[in-house]
């Protein structure tokens, strides 16, 4: 930065080049020279064939010692094109890079208009503006910041699991901090995954015990990013840590307290209610860390005591061999420095009881994906039978109900891209459980793009799974002449043959749309990191920036971000991940100096700049009362400048004063002679 | 800004021709300047009667400037930025938006319509550049030169006096005297303007309000035995310092643009209120409504009364007063001092 | 708690308490000089009142006792209506035209906490003004009767 106002320069020089003949033909560069030398401050001017070539930037090298310039004009093509070579330039004789602007006098003049006397009266023009901006131009030196090279992962689901396992084993300390008791989130809940049909457990558990055993990843389970203060490589992180009343360091994990504990009728978390837990538990056997937690909900010794005033059971505290039990057991808040924060919250499936057309919430028989992945696996509360919820019975026939929520303007516009190939796998595994079991599903479109998704879905249409191209209308236990009872109703329509359709079936699995996962708006707010209208995480810029987030140091990775199958999930963490370690590599990191500046004096404290700043720069400082401005957060666009009513917010090197100066020039002169 | 003012030396003397417009094109650095680039690399021929100025966001572009850009003489001003949701800073060019479409509505009362436009181009989008610049400069010649001669006053240093002075200018330059109650819609307001309003059966006048508004916008005047408060509205910034010390609760300071007041200058008279007076100095002391609810905050205090109220002075005046006497009485008792 | 107080016939009106004020407290005094009676000056502040109706007036909680016993004004709450200006029964507080909140004695309190008097108290030139304890100047009025007694009893 720049310190008090630096002295506004007074020996300016203006280079105007010929770009051989893009310019020189239809510009006079003569007469811009000689225009240049009779204006205020210009001491130099010239003009040259090829001012980005070598022979061009020595010359500008040159002139600038020779003269001792300390500001210039180039008079070229697009500062998009070449402002970089022209600052080096001008650094290398001695001249700060910021004190360089050019004109664009090629693709916005020469190249465009055919008169060469307008084109030069224009070039002219364009060429004093940014005489007059260069004039008040500060002499800026890069920003630069040091960087802790540590990071911390919100979410220990794949995503977060991947991401920590590329930094750690790069050699760095990662955080990995999960809301749950266990990592492995939702891939954890599944049975087998597409295409392959591999066992969920089986890919995702040996991550889970490298992350376990990583010697530089810390597992901070029942816990939550609480805030972030600091700015990107320099973070200070707040983790508030439940308490989970059972000490992990003396705990051997032998499981008898599960055992012995009385209260066994609490609908799993785990298994979203086919299953049932304990008020102390493990949530699932792969567990990591393979530790259990009380529920002080469910648990009875945190009930009401008896009449005399004593705790109530308290047989997990007798039994516990290395007396590992805690009822005690407080929250505990720790504060982390972090140089970059990789989110990978995840999902959730949309609340089926917003469906009531499908009977979500209301019929027990109709079930969302990941339920029945729990009824699917084999390690799950149904040992892998497929049985229905309400009475118990084998499940014959199941009937899927694709876009539950999703491509819906009532619910979720978007169309959450998975559901067509995890129900394909579901009807295909139901299909090998129950051979002569019917499926149908129902579809409005078929979206299998992936590396041998399509062929996977012609293996379950080849199994015998009915396709039924049409939105199912509704789903009930209301029946008509004829039918069975007992078992639920799919209305709907085969587009394809112009049928309506009662289909009966025993159990109905809904493609829920996928969400992002609960809590997450409250967390980017505390995080000052941006959602998109749908609730997800913003990324900088939808094509060329889709792994970081508009403010600086965050990266993002999973379903957090948008529906995505493993495979996309995976390539983004250890994209967030490549990021992240593109950060570490350095030990201070580099900055555009050209950001937004406050002047104390005139700031009143009304804040309204704070509200047009996308990145949350800007802060006000409740003792003082005045706007401050985080340097490593601000991107420079200036878009906080015009919300200020009393101009104390400006920015560096696109002033107030400067934009003046630049119209004052461009319109001080009437434009007759160009016609 | 500062009081930095630069010298540009004069024009030189334009031979005598047809009027050339003068446009003003504000482009972004990422999207509609690139456009402008590649309009170029393309040799899209356009009439040379534009300039275009580069920010680095179209958010950049304050009210003030495209006042300014036609004050001093532009036929017309264009914002160009990137579409909605492309912005490289995600909301710039939604913000440049509402302030464009602010300054629009000023410049529709003034009389001065058809010369401020903005328009979304993305970067590949050359052809479009290509025909906005031409179409905007056939409008020119269609429309004519901007009434407003080139002779901008210069700027003061404060940001408010200086959009003051350059709207004034341009009213001036139209003759344009825009008649009572021409505010712009509340929610085309952009940051910074507005207007203190009272709730007037609850202000208690205790000018806490013209105490802390850091602009001087609002004015309390006592005469004749009534307290009028009163606003300038073209001092006003939205600050909210006022309703954040209003002790009860009686200001909300709304979003609010008159270009009549704006012009004018005048006091906007907000309520009026009884004093009460010194009863010994007849100045007034405060409002009667102040007073009147001393009484819930003052608990087992003296509340002082109405008929027997004394200004400050009066009361220092009293207790000394009292004081000496009853030094007077102690010493002539034998008291020692 | 030490106090400000006065010795009544010391006083010449000099005004020197004000201008001492005024410098140390940005060009604004908290003081002032009544003349009664046309001629007899009586220099008055603020009595920090051990029951102070501006503490309980002030619509914001802006007036608070400080740890030397002093009843101060937390200028940063200040919002400048002038209801302590209104309850005062001296006549003491008021709001300042130049900054909008309310100007009033702070037993300038960061001298007193550093072991120093009132700079009105320092700089009276007859020291009208005197800084002790409440009761101190009975005590002195003792001290000074058993001296004046001694001396008689010495000259007997």
């Amino acid at each position: 930065m720049a310190g008090p106002m630096a002295e506004a320069p007074r020996r300016i020089g203006v280079f105007v080049c010929h770009c051989g003949h893009n310019i020189a033909r239809t510009v006079d560069v003569e007469e811009v020279v000689a225009k240049a030398r009779r204006w205020e401050g210009v001491v130099h001017a010239d003009h040259y064939t090829y001012m980005c070539s070598d022979p061009g930037q020595r010359l500008i090298r040159d002139r600038t010692a020779e003269h001792n310039l300390d500001a210039i004009v180039i008079a070229s093509c697009s500062p998009r094109l070449h402002e970089r070579t022209f600052r080096r330039a001008a650094h290398a004789g001695g001249l700060n890079p910021y004190r360089v602007e050019m004109a664009n006098i090629r693709e916005h003049c020469s190249w465009i208009h055919d008169d060469s006397r307008q084109a030069t009266a224009k070039a002219v023009r364009i060429t004093r503006a940014m005489v007059e901006k260069v004039r008040l131009d500060q002499p800026l030196e890069d920003l630069v910041f040091p960087v802790t090279p540590v990071a911390v992962v919100i979410g220990g689901g794949i995503a977060g699991i991947q991401a920590a396992l590329d930094i750690a084993d790069a050699g760095h300390h990662v955080y990995l901090v999960e809301r749950s008791p266990s990592i492995g989130g939702n891939m954890a809940r599944l049975s087998e995954t597409f295409p392959t049909l591999d066992c969920a457990q089986c890919t995702l558990t040996p991550k889970m015990v490298e992350v376990g055993q990583h010697p530089n990843i810390e597992i901070i389970t029942c816990a939550e990013v609480e805030s972030v203060e600091g700015y990107v490589g320099n973070f200070v992180v707040t983790i508030r840590e439940r308490p989970r009343y059972v000490d992990w360091s003396l705990c051997t994990g032998c499981g008898d307290c599960v055992e012995k504990c009385p209260v066994r009728d609490i609908p799993s978390e785990f298994d979203r209610g086919i299953g049932r837990r304990k008020a102390i538990y493990t949530p699932f056997p792969q567990a990591v860390p393979n530790k259990p937690t009380i529920d002080p909900a469910t648990c009875i010794w945190f009930g009401p005591p008896t009449r005399s005033g004593k705790k109530r059971c308290g047989v997990c505290a007798t039994i516990c061999p290395t007396g590992a039990i805690r009822f005690d057991d407080t929250e505990q808040v720790r504060q982390v420095e972090a140089g970059a924060i990789v989110v990978a919250t995840g999902y959730r499936l949309y609340d089926q009881a917003r469906l009531p057309e499908y009977g979500g919430g209301q019929y027990p028989d109709v079930i969302d994906g990941l339920q029945l992945e729990r009824m699917l696996s084999a390690s799950g509360p149904t040992a892998g039978q497929l049985r229905r919820p309400s009475d118990g019975a084998p499940v014959e026939s199941v009937a899927f109900i694709q876009c539950a929520g999703s491509r819906d303007v009532n619910h979720r516009p978007y169309c959450s891209k998975v559901c067509c190939m995890y129900t394909a796998k579901h009807a295909l595994l139901f299909k090998h459980k129950v051979p002569q079991g019917k499926a149908y599903v129902f579809y409005i479109d078929l979206r299998h793009a992936g590396r041998d998704y399509e062929e996977f879905l012609v293996r379950t249409q080849d199994a015998g799974v009915r396709m039924i191209r049409g939105k199912a209308s509704r789903v009930t236990d209301r029946l008509e002449a004829g039918e069975e009872p007992g078992k639920l109703v799919v209305v709907g329509e085969d587009t394809l043959s112009k049928q309506l359709l009662r289909v009966q079936v025993d159990l109905v699995v809904l493609a829920l749309a996928m969400q992002p996962a609960d809590g997450v708006e409250e967390l980017a707010s505390r995080l000052k990191i941006g959602l998109t209208p749908d609730g997800f995480l913003a990324e900088a810029h939808i094509k060329l920036r889709p792994i970081e987030s508009m403010t600086a140091g965050f990266y993002l990775a999973g379903a957090g971000h948008g529906p995505r199958d493993i495979p996309e999930t995976v390539a983004q963490a250890s994209a967030a991940a490549g990021k992240v370690l593109a950060l570490f590599s350095h030990d201070e990191i580099k900055s555009d100096p050209a950001i937004a500046t406050v002047r104390e004096q005139d700031c009143i404290g009304c804040g309204q700049c704070l509200d047009a700043c996308p990145s949350a720069a800007r802060s006000l400082d409740e003792r003082t009362r005045k706007v401050r401005v985080t340097e490593a957060l601000c991107l420079g666009c200036g878009a906080c400048a015009p919300a200020c009513p009393t101009g104390a917010a400006d920015m560096l090197n696109f002033t107030d004063d400067q934009l003046f100066g630049m119209l004052r020039s461009v319109l001080a002169a009437p434009a007759s002679a160009e016609r | 800004m500062t009081a930095t003012r630069v010298p540009v030396a004069a024009p030189d003397e334009p031979p005598p021709g047809p009027h050339v417009p003068r446009v003003v094109v504000f482009a972004c650095n990422w999207c509609s300047y690139t456009a402008a680039d590649l309009a170029g690399t393309t040799r899209l021929r356009m009439p040379a009667g534009f300039t275009v100025l580069r920010v680095m966001c179209s958010g950049r572009v304050d009210p003030l400037y495209i006042l300014e850009a036609l004050a001093l003489g532009a036929d017309a001003v264009l914002v160009t930025g990137c579409h909605p949701g492309d912005c490289h800073y995600s909301s710039g060019n939604v913000q440049a938006r509402r302030r464009v479409d602010f300054v629009k509505q000023i410049l529709d009362r003034l009389g001065l319509s058809g010369r401020l436009e903005m328009h979304h181009v993305s970067a590949a989008e050359a052809p479009r550049f290509q025909q906005l610049m031409t179409s905007a400069v056939e409008r020119i010649e269609r429309l004519g030169p901007s009434p407003l001669s080139a002779g901008c006053p210069v700027l003061p240093p404060n940001k408010r006096d200086a959009f003051c002075t350059v709207l004034r200018h341009i009213a001036g330059q139209l003759s344009v005297t825009p008649p009572e109650g021409t505010s712009i819609e509340e929610a085309l307001v952009t940051e910074g303007f507005g207007e203190p309003e009272y709730d007037v059966d609850r202000c208690i006048g205790c000018g806490a309000c013209a105490a802390s508004c850091p602009q001087h916008n609002i004015e309390i005047v006592d005469a004749d035995g009534t307290r009028t408060i009163s606003r300038f509205h073209s001092r006003c910034v939205r600050c909210k310092t006022c309703e954040e010390s209003c002790p009860v609760d009686a200001l909300r300071v709304v979003p609010r643009f008159d270009l009549a007041a704006f012009l004018s200058e005048e006091r906007r008279p907000a309520l009026e209120l009884p004093l009460v007076c010194c009863a010994r100095c007849g100045q007034p002391v405060a409002p009667r409504r102040q007073i009147a609810q001393l009484g819930d905050a003052m608990n087992d205090h003296a509340v002082p009364r109405e008929d027997t109220m004394l200004c400050a002075a009066c009361q220092r005046r009293a207790h000394a007063a009292a004081m000496r006497r009853h030094m007077t009485a102690h010493r002539q008792a034998g008291g020692q001092t | 708690m030490k106090q400000v107080y006065l010795v009544p016939h010391r006083c010449m009106g000099c005004e020197e308490c004000l201008v001492a004020c005024e410098k140390a407290h940005d060009w604004e005094t908290r003081a002032y000089v009544e003349i009664v009676d046309g001629y007899f000056p009586f220099p008055m502040r603020c009595n920090h009142c051990q029951d102070a109706p501006c503490m309980a007036a002030c619509p914001k909680d802006a007036i608070k006792r400080s740890a030397s016993g002093a009843v101060v004004v937390d200028t940063a709450l200040c919002i400048g209506c002038g209801t302590c200006s209104l309850v005062c029964p001296f006549g003491v507080p008021r709001v300042s035209a130049r900054t909008g909140k309310v100007v009033k004695c702070d037993l300038c309190d960061d001298r007193v906490t550093r072991g120093e008097r009132p700079i009105c108290v320092e700089s009276c030139p007859k020291g009208a003004l005197q800084f002790g304890e409440v009761d101190e100047p009975l005590a002195m009025r003792r001290q000074r009767l058993a001296r004046q007694l001694k001396g008689a009893l010495r000259a007997c």
